[in-house]
């Protein structure tokens, strides 16, 4: 009963500012159609007029909404008696629930802006699917696109949602100790040590490592379902990460 | 069976610092409870470690022999109305107590009404723009509106001018004769809410000092003047919270079943429960 009630209270919270985002992607989705017909700054090629960041709006977006978490519903899960283990299941159901929503959302007004005529007559609003799997995109049928594309919009959206929540975990709840620890074994693995490895094997560890890299995001072999798994397999190490710290966040003065 | 909330043996240390060391009380159904203390005497990490929203080093609260800790069931049955503000700042009232009905759904919404044109709260005001005072108001309204069996009550007159805390003080008593609820009450403002309180928490160093019914302690602290001699000899094995010299006189400070009266040349006082929680605690 507390976790729907969470979910609820969460998606509540959201509502106003997904509507405030989609309006302004509609203004400017507006504007991209309606400026080549009028012809208002003639310096200006308005014919060669895209808009394509919808999906990269919207996770910077979920990235931030993300971020806020202790901001807002935690002190008001917590004020109302919710123990840490509900607001951190209510929390996943409201990643996957919005995130679900906005990608449905997203690639529907993707689809209906393409089929508004246009003075150039082309697509002129294009996805991130269609950007990173264009040859992909051109092999199937525009169906089957459009449910890769929703789904891989949906796993998009999770991870940068997800990926803003562990942040703001781990900048609240990691002890200052292990923050220190945490930053300066990263940047000294990525600026000495893999370098120094690196030169030692002569550079055969660089070669294996963008191969991988290579292989997990898919992009080189047009696979976005390589990309999708990375994604998932990142998300499913985040929320140990965030339960984790969870469990253990305190909510007192 | 209904036992109420146990803590048992809970520690709690922030660095070096003991908040509560072996804390072991027992809040029982239908009783009001004032839980003072110095600032830093460790009532609000109490309060706090009751209400699951921070975690002792050791130890166990129950609610019914149940443990509160990340338990939904049992949190449900407590609510702390705390000393800082952690509703969202742009939320209105009228949504804020709309969604406390939905964590709550015994909240008395009709009741929420009725305080609320009392103490004149404007529903349509947002969180932050409330001054202090009316924050108070604010918790005070949903605090009390809420119908759960276990309600702490950290600082709740903060801010409140003495019409507003009067006002309070009166509510609470109506509601706790309508509700039965337990009310625990941490409080400076000793002096105020004495005649409210029936059993009274005293913490002083992150220790119970003592707990136990208002009337009882009170019909214990004694304040016996007189000279220094003839005191002295009285009180040796009695428990003496505080002595003060000046000159001649002298003061005992006493918690004590003893009955002084009939005896020269001293005089016997009682003590006030703020005057004896100066004297606690000094």
């Amino acid at each position: 009963m507390r976790k729907k009630v969470s979910i609820l209270y969460q998606i509540s919270e959201l509502k106003n500012s997904i509507i405030t985002l989609y309006v302004i992607v509609i203004c400017i989705m507006a504007l991209t159609i309606i400026l080549p017909w009028g012809k208002f700054d003639p310096s200006f090629d308005y014919y060669n007029s895209r808009f394509n960041g919808l999906e990269i709006i919207t996770a910077i977006f979920l990235f931030i909404k993300g971020t806020h978490f202790f901001k807002n519903d935690f002190m008001m899960l917590m004020q109302n008696s919710v123990s840490r283990k509900s607001i951190f299941i209510s929390k996943c159901y409201v990643i996957f629930i919005v995130g679900f929503a906005m990608s449905i959302i997203g690639n529907l007004i993707l689809v209906i802006g393409n089929m508004i005529p246009n003075k150039n007559s082309i697509n002129i609003f294009q996805g991130i699917y269609d950007m990173l799997f264009h040859q992909r995109v051109m092999q199937y049928s525009d169906f089957r696109i459009f449910f890769e594309s929703l789904l891989f919009s949906f796993v998009f959206y999770l991870f940068f949602y997800c990926f803003g929540y562990l942040f703001i975990v781990i900048k609240n709840q990691m002890s200052r100790k292990l923050k220190i620890i945490l930053i300066t074994a990263i940047s000294s693995f990525f600026i000495i040590i893999l370098p120094f490895i690196n030169a030692l094997s002569n550079n055969k560890i660089n070669d294996i490592l963008l191969r991988s890299l290579n292989i997990a995001l898919g992009i080189s072999s047009g696979n976005s379902f390589a990309l999708m798994l990375t994604l998932i397999t990142i998300m499913i190490i985040s929320f140990c990460i965030i339960y984790y710290y969870i469990q253990r966040a305190v909510f007192a003065d | 069976m209904k036992e109420g909330i146990i803590v048992e043996s809970v520690f709690k240390k922030y660095g070096d610092i003991n908040a509560l060391n072996d804390i072991n009380i027992k809040l029982e159904y239908g009783a009001i409870y004032g839980i003072l203390g110095r600032n830093g005497a460790g009532k609000s990490t109490l309060i706090n470690i009751i209400s699951n929203r921070i975690f002792s080093d050791k130890g166990r609260v129950s609610l019914n022999g149940v443990s509160v800790r990340e338990n939904d069931l049992a949190l449900q049955d407590i609510y702390v109305m705390s000393e800082q503000k952690y509703y969202p700042p742009k939320m209105k009232v009228k949504d804020l107590i709309y969604w406390t009905k939905k964590f709550y759904p015994s909240f008395d919404l009709e009741y929420s009404k009725e305080i609320s044109s009392l103490f004149d709260l404007n529903w349509n005001k947002t969180v932050e723009s409330l001054s202090t005072g009316y924050s108070s108001i604010l918790k005070i309204v949903i605090t009390l509106s809420i119908n759960v069996p276990f309600v702490f009550l950290d600082e709740p007159v903060l801010g409140l001018d003495i019409n507003h805390r009067d006002l309070f003080y009166k509510s609470l008593m109506k509601r706790f004769k309508d509700c039965k609820n337990t009310f625990v009450i941490s409080t400076h403002l000793i002096e105020e809410l004495s005649d409210i309180i029936e059993k009274v928490i005293l913490i002083k160093q992150g220790k119970v000092l003592i707990d136990e019914s208002k009337d009882t302690l009170l019909e214990r602290a004694r304040k016996v003047t007189g000279s220094k001699e003839i005191i002295a000899n009285y009180i040796k094995n009695e428990d003496i919270i505080a002595t003060e010299n000046s000159g001649d006189i002298y003061k005992a400070y006493l918690l004590t079943n003893t009955d002084y009266s009939g005896i020269k040349d001293i005089t016997i006082e009682k003590l006030g429960l703020q005057e004896l929680f100066l004297k606690l605690t000094n």
